[in-house]
């Protein structure tokens, strides 16, 4: 009898479920139909546009119009319950964007064949009687209009789930009747409903430019006037405009037209050169700069910045710093009286040095590749706590802010997350500064995208655990470094194969410093290497001997002991990708490699490594001579094309560098070299050289090459001495030398 | 039917990587699998489906990890329980996640996965994982594949094949394996059970440019025959016939409106002069005008759409495709019919009725005496050409009832030229020429797929940076092409050209590099790595004709020395001849089998030697 009643129960709650499945989608038609009735119906002039300039007639598409319109409101409702009634926030988002895009060719009919989308969540949740409403719906429709005019409006009920359960449900369409040379108009909009409380919407990113051009857009916020808004526009992007609409919601508004094409030329920051504008707002509760009602204009750089100040003075008077280092720091340096007693570089290395180390994580899960030579370090706690322990050695220090070069400006934050800080050191010792970039940086070290940037320094004022940060913040710019400081050097061993001319053997010790070597190091070095040049900084026992000390850890470090080893024979194809990068081309045999310095320390910071390899495409044979391309021994330079040589924006190098090639070329018995004159040259302009020596000593020759360029940056005018030198060191390249048998 | 679009590489002479195996280490291995299957006929519903029980243990050999567990469901496949077990015990915490999977080029499926992550939580510990699966309709059954990703140290495969099912199990790809087989006979259930015992199998290798699994992975082919049961005979695939009345079933009769699609022939048609100009029309016009997009949902699998709906959405996949070719051209009063087909991925032909045989459907046109095939998805490919993946297939045609089993014609290297003819000058250290190109075949296909590919204000700047083989010195000006809408025809191009420093000069000589590309130049195979022959995409027929006049007062005094390559599979030849004051170079690279065996490595790597050996000398002039 029960069982029975359990199935007549489970039927009628079945029965149930599909009905309001089938009233749901009978109330998603009819919302579908609206919208499709309030969309096609408004838009305007824009989207009635047939005709493309004859400019963009080439183009792959062109969008015709483009808008997206975001609307919001905020509604009290008065939920009964068994236990009382209670007053909840229900919150609308509306999100329409809406494209109108002639297709010229295959490439772009691919593009925008197909659209995918969530169609609709329901995570309303039901606590008790409780019921909190949670729900995603997506609308999409498209019409495409052919270029006699013909309209047809795509069956949207074509689509197909991809995901098609009860509450969440994801939709794949395939737009039909669409072809090269129509038009398609389309839509997609999404309406959220919350009562999960306000979240922050945004920051959303408006470029002035696209993958297409772009006759007109326009971007339209209508937000309740229960919501707050903060907006930026940037590099020469106009104002958005502000206005009140009846019922008081604020409008804000952006208007382009003839919009070309984003391009990206080499050496770019694109926050510090693309117009564009950014938009986040919400409700009362979001993490924005407005208050409910405002409009907020950025940049935020003094609020954002008074806001990690409290952080950081929360920080340390609820007590959240680490100073469990300390313990270790004074066993490292033999007792609290030693440890007091040493000068301020080597309390900051060790401390720099531990927290990295501790960063760098275990290898417990047995994770031993590479990868984690890209992890990011946890820079905000890191700079207060190493702060805080600094100052219980009397090591004076201020936080710093800083913006990098390919983010916006230090006067330009719009976020929170724009600041990257770091330490300055104040004491009379070397180390000035510590940042936490990456693992590769030692201390005192200065990223190459911080330098020449603008940093805003606290100071904090008192000893005590309750402090506070002086309200007067001092500016600095950090140093640049100069070419000098950058430097790659190599030293080239070049030998011929004596069964195989054509052959060589190269022989190459390349040294890197400063902003030259972090690249290398994280692709190059094994993370077991890098943890245990750390442990070795920081006195630390090498952590397969730590495994083996415990009986109950002993079999984990074995197993870890083969997880590295076999992760040690990765390290050759590591080493090859970096030859096959430096030369364009693959060795036809990896002979040996060494890391002869990893660089990681600060009394040894160059990066060493040495690798012994054979090439067969350097060397041709001309009757009974050799032609070689002696030239291309140093590498492969990048040569323009005439595309590349014309640009109308400033110039965002890396970083000031040198390049410094020593080639020992060994001729073969019975040969000698002519064309070793050809390889002298020197250009030279005040921004950048390139200077090569060649002379005959025996039988070897000798060749130099410096390549430098004195400055990170460089504006627009300067493009043309660039040239110069580019060109120079791509001809370089071609140079070869006739190996010619003697008689 | 799954169908696989071609995945065509502009510069595929070049490729240099040919021993990429994905090898994976020997961490995890699988210590003990069982894969049993078990026919159960239900009476009430009159069906016969296949109960499938899937038990894995992995073994971790050095050291902990864990590993993505995936078994994939479909519309005829379900999974009906999962347990896991982690050193023993049931692994409660571990929940599968059931998601719809995205296979590579078609649109919408219905394949799905279940997916976990499984760990393996020290050096010798063990994770075991049982599946139990129901596949509803033995036509769906049609292989069981013993190897795995990761080595396998015993596997059992346990079919019992009641007395009343007529199957036969085709074992496919056994030699070299340690396979053994027993048959005994469950008189209790009346039923034989078949026992394949696996033993130290290696994991399956993913290789570049390699024959389809069923090619080289130890498999059975399993063909559902028929089912003698109570209710009488319930017949799968017997034999051909019935395979081919199946897939009648679901094409007789698709309704097709013949009146949009003759009025829609008739406008493609409408300046066409002769029949033939007709069929080219419908068919490059479908090139142009319909899209790929495959659907595998269901039955969608196997039943296409109908002819107007693909017209009017202007997409389809393969079956749509294929059907709407046929209705516009018998709309025009053609005979044209729909043809089943298994592209060269697959081992099978028909003499082995299954559904495992064919994944493809294309377009017979019966005209004048001949049989043309017409493959829709095969975009830019000119009328009575073929792509390398059906050649030689066999292929079924419809004709009514009854069917025509025959093959796709095979072509040679010939259909697919690419030539190169040029005239060049030396002009101090430069070479200044013009240079004609044309592309015929599936060297043509090759061009057009990539231009369309690209977007249309980059195809001139794409196109000739191919032809530069992107080298700066290589300044490409007047260059001219054929009508790039025109698929019928072969692709022709024209420029000039100034190669700076294409010349090295030193003292009284002139060294010249006579071949710029070097086709093939580090295409060798690493003997010890690869493990599978190597299948080219289609035959290659590349030639360059070149003359270079040689400069007043200057003598040749040195040249590469010819070479002469010439095998059943492939030919190299390169020659450099002195005529009067011209020195004329011709080289040819033929690959007439585009199926490269394992065994011929070691000799097609001394062949490219001899090309390298040429490519590396350059021709001295010297100033008399």
């Amino acid at each position: 009898m029960k069982k029975i009643s359990i199935l007549l129960l489970a039927i009628s709650f079945s029965s149930t479920i599909v009905q309001a499945q089938k009233k749901d989608e009978v109330k998603y038609k009819e919302r579908a139909a609206e919208i499709q009735e309030e969309i096609w119906s408004s838009g305007g002039k824009p989207f009635e546009v047939t005709a493309i300039p004859d400019e963009y007639k080439n183009e792959s598409a062109v969008v015709i119009a483009k808008t997206l319109l975001v609307t919001n409101s905020s509604k009290y409702r008065y939920k009964f319950s068994l236990f009382g009634g209670r007053l909840a926030t229900r919150l609308k988002y509306y999100t329409t964007l809406r494209e109108r895009v002639k297709i010229n060719d295959k490439a772009a009919l691919e593009d925008y064949s197909t659209l995918e989308y969530k169609k609709n969540l329901n995570a309303t949740a039901s606590i008790g009687f409780n019921k909190i409403v949670e729900t995603y719906k997506t609308y999409v429709g498209a019409k495409i209009i052919k270029a006699d005019g013909t309209k047809t409006v795509v069956n949207v009920e074509e689509e197909v789930l991809t995901k098609n359960e009860n509450k969440d449900k994801e939709g794949k369409l395939a737009i039909s009747n669409l072809q090269v040379g129509d038009i398609l108009d389309y839509y997609v909009r999404i309406e959220e409903v919350t009562e999960n409380g306000a979240d922050t919407r945004g920051p959303n990113v408006f470029p002035l430019g696209g993958e297409y051009p772009i006759l007109f857009y326009n971007v339209k916020y209508i937000l309740d006037k229960k919501c707050g808004a903060d907006v930026m526009s940037m590099n020469g992007a106009r104002t958005i405009g502000e206005t009140e609409a009846d019922g008081d919601d604020i409008i804000l508004e952006f208007t382009e037209k003839n919009l070309p094409k984003i391009k990206s030329p080499i050496w770019s920051s694109f926050a510090r050169q693309m117009p564009y504008h950014v938009i986040r707002y919400g409700f009362a509760g979001a993490s924005i700069m407005a208050n409910p009602g405002q409009i907020k204009r950025g940049p935020f750089t003094d609020a954002y910045r008074n806001r990690l100040k409290e952080y950081y003075r929360n920080t340390i008077i609820y007590r959240q710093i680490d100073f469990s280092p300390e313990k270790a720091m004074t066993e490292y340096f033999g007792g609290k009286k030693e440890l007091k007693n040493q000068p301020a570089d080597s309390i900051v290395n060790y401390l720099y040095n531990y927290f990295k180390w501790r960063q760098y994580g275990d290898f417990g899960n047995m994770s031993v590749d590479n990868d984690r030579n890209n992890n990011a370090l946890d820079w905000y706690n890191l700079t207060v706590t190493i702060s805080e322990i600094l100052r219980d050695y009397d090591i004076d220090n201020d936080i710093g802010l800083i913006c990098n070069r390919y983010s916006g400006r230090l006067n330009e934050v719009f976020g929170l997350g724009d600041f990257e800080p770091f330490l300055k050191i104040n004491s009379e010792g070397k180390i000035r500064y510590l940042t936490f970039t990456d693992f590769f940086h030692y201390a005192g070290e200065i990223p190459s995208s911080y330098q020449g940037e603008n940093a805003i320094l606290f100071t904090r004022e008192g000893r005590d655990r309750k402090p506070k940060y002086s309200d007067t913040e001092t500016p600095i710019k950090l140093p640049v470094a100069k070419s000098n400081e950058n430097v790659v050097d190599e030293n080239i061993n070049v030998s011929f194969d004596k069964s195989n001319l054509l052959d060589i053997v190269i022989d190459r010790t390349v040294k890197e410093t400063g902003a030259m070597k972090q690249s290398d190091q994280k692709n190059l070095l094994l993370a077991q290497d890098v943890d245990q040049e750390l442990r070795i900084l920081l006195k630390k026992i090498n952590l397969l001997d730590a495994y083996a000390e415990e009986k109950k850890s002993r079999a984990k470090g074995e197993e870890l002991k083969t997880a590295f080893d076999k992760e040690r024979e990765k390290q050759k194809d590591y080493i090859k990708a970096e030859i096959n990068g430096q030369y364009d081309q693959e060795a036809k045999t990896l002979t040996s490699y060494k890391i002869i310095n990893n660089g990681l320390a600060l009394k040894a910071p160059v990066l060493e490594f040495n690798e012994v390899f054979t090439m067969d495409k350097f060397v041709k044979k001309v009757g009974n001579n050799f032609l070689f391309n002696i030239g291309n021994v140093i590498g492969s330079y990048n040569k323009l094309d005439e595309k590349e040589r014309s640009r109308t924006s400033d110039i965002y190098m890396p970083c000031a560098r040198t390049l410094k090639y020593t080639v020992t070329i060994n001729l073969p018995d019975g040969y000698t070299a002519k064309g070793i004159d050809e390889l002298n040259k020197k250009v030279e302009n005040d921004i950048a050289s390139l200077v090569t020596t060649a002379k005959v000593e025996g039988n070897k020759i000798i060749t130099t090459v410096t390549r430098i360029f004195n400055n990170n940056f460089e504006p627009t005018a300067n493009w043309d001495k660039l040239l110069q030198i580019i060109d120079a060191s791509a001809a370089y390249n071609e140079m070869k030398i006739l190996l010619e048998k003697t008689k | 039917m799954k169908y696989i679009l071609p995945n065509l590489f502009i510069c595929f002479l070049f490729l240099t990587k040919l021993c990429n195996a994905a090898t994976k280490d020997s961490n995890i291995v699988i210590a003990t699998a069982k894969d049993n299957y078990a026919f159960v006929y239900n009476k009430k519903s009159n069906e016969v489906k296949i109960q499938q029980y899937i038990g894995t243990t992995y073994l971790c050999n050095d050291f902990r990890t864990s590993l993505s567990v995936v078994e994939s469901y479909d519309d005829k496949t379900s999974i009906d329980d999962v347990k896991i077990y982690v050193d023993g015990s049931k692994a409660k915490y571990i929940t599968p996640k059931y998601e719809y999977y995205s296979v590579n080029n078609i649109f919408y499926s219905d394949a799905h996965i279940c997916y976990f992550n499984l760990p393996l939580e020290k050096k010798g510990s063990t994770s075991e994982v049982y599946f139990e699966k129901t596949i509803s309709d033995p036509r769906y059954f049609t292989s069981i594949f013993f190897s795995d990703e990761y080595k396998i140290i015993n596997k059992e495969v346990v079919i019992t094949l009641p007395k009343w099912m007529k199957i036969e199990l085709k074992e496919m790809n056994f030699a070299g394996y340690l396979i053994s087989k027993t048959s005994t006979y469950d008189s209790k259930n009346d039923a034989d059970i078949i026992t394949y015992t696996i033993k130290n199998m290696p994991m399956q290798e993913r290789e570049s440019h390699s024959p389809g699994a069923t090619y080289t992975e130890p498999h059975l082919l399993v063909l559902c025959k028929y089912a003698d049961v109570q209710e009488g005979k319930i017949t799968y695939f017997n034999t051909l016939d019935n395979q081919y009345a199946w897939y009648r079933s679901l094409t007789k009769d698709l309704e097709n409106n013949s009146a949009t699609i003759k009025a829609q022939a008739e406008l493609i048609t409408k300046d066409a002069v002769s029949k033939t100009d007709k069929i080219k029309k419908i068919f490059y016009w479908l090139h142009d005008n319909i899209r790929y997009i495959a659907f595998e949902d269901g039955i969608a699998g196997f039943k296409p759409e109908k002819a107007d709906e693909v017209l009017r959405k202007k997409y389809g996949d393969c079956k749509g495709m294929a059907n709407l070719t046929k209705e516009l051209l018998k709309a025009l009063g053609f005979d044209a019919r729909l043809c089943w087909i298994g592209t060269n991925h697959i081992a099978y032909d028909y003499s082995t009725p299954s559904i495992a045989v064919d994944n493809h459907m294309i377009c017979a046109l019966l005209f004048e005496g001949k049989t043309y095939f017409l493959d829709a998805t095969e975009n830019y490919i000119s009328f009575n050409e073929y792509a390398e993946r059906i050649q030689g297939r066999q292929v079924l045609i419809e004709d009514g009832d009854k069917f025509i089993k025959t093959n796709v014609p095979t072509t040679t290297y010939l259909q697919n030229i690419d030539e190169e003819k040029s005239t060049w000058v030396i002009n101090g250290t430069n070479l200044e020429g013009t240079v004609n190109r044309d592309w015929h075949g599936e060297e043509k296909v090759n061009i057009f797929s990539q231009l369309n590919a690209i977007k249309k204000e980059k195809n001139m700047e794409a196109f000739t940076k191919y032809l530069s083989d992107d080298n700066k010195n290589y300044a490409i000006t007047n260059f001219t092409t054929t009508d790039l809408t025109d698929y019928d025809k072969p692709v022709k191009v024209s420029f000039n050209v100034k190669y700076s420093n294409a010349v090295t000069s030193f003292g009284n000589d002139l060294y010249v590099d006579v071949d710029f590309t070097k086709d093939l130049q580090s295409f060798t195979f690493d003997v010890k790595e690869r493990t599978k022959d190597y299948w080219f995409y289609y035959k290659l027929n590349k030639k360059i004709d070149k003359i270079i006049t040689i400069p007043d007062g200057y003598v040749v005094t040195s040249m590469p020395s010819n070479i002469a390559v010439k095998n059943a599979d492939y030919e190299f030849v390169a020659t450099l001849t002195k005529q009067q004051n011209k020195i004329v170079y011709a080289k040819t690279i033929i690959i007439k089998n585009p199926r490269l065996s394992k065994s011929k490595f070691e000799q097609w790597n001394a062949d490219v030697e001899k090309l390298q050996k040429f490519y590396n000398e350059q021709i001295v002039l010297n100033k008399k």
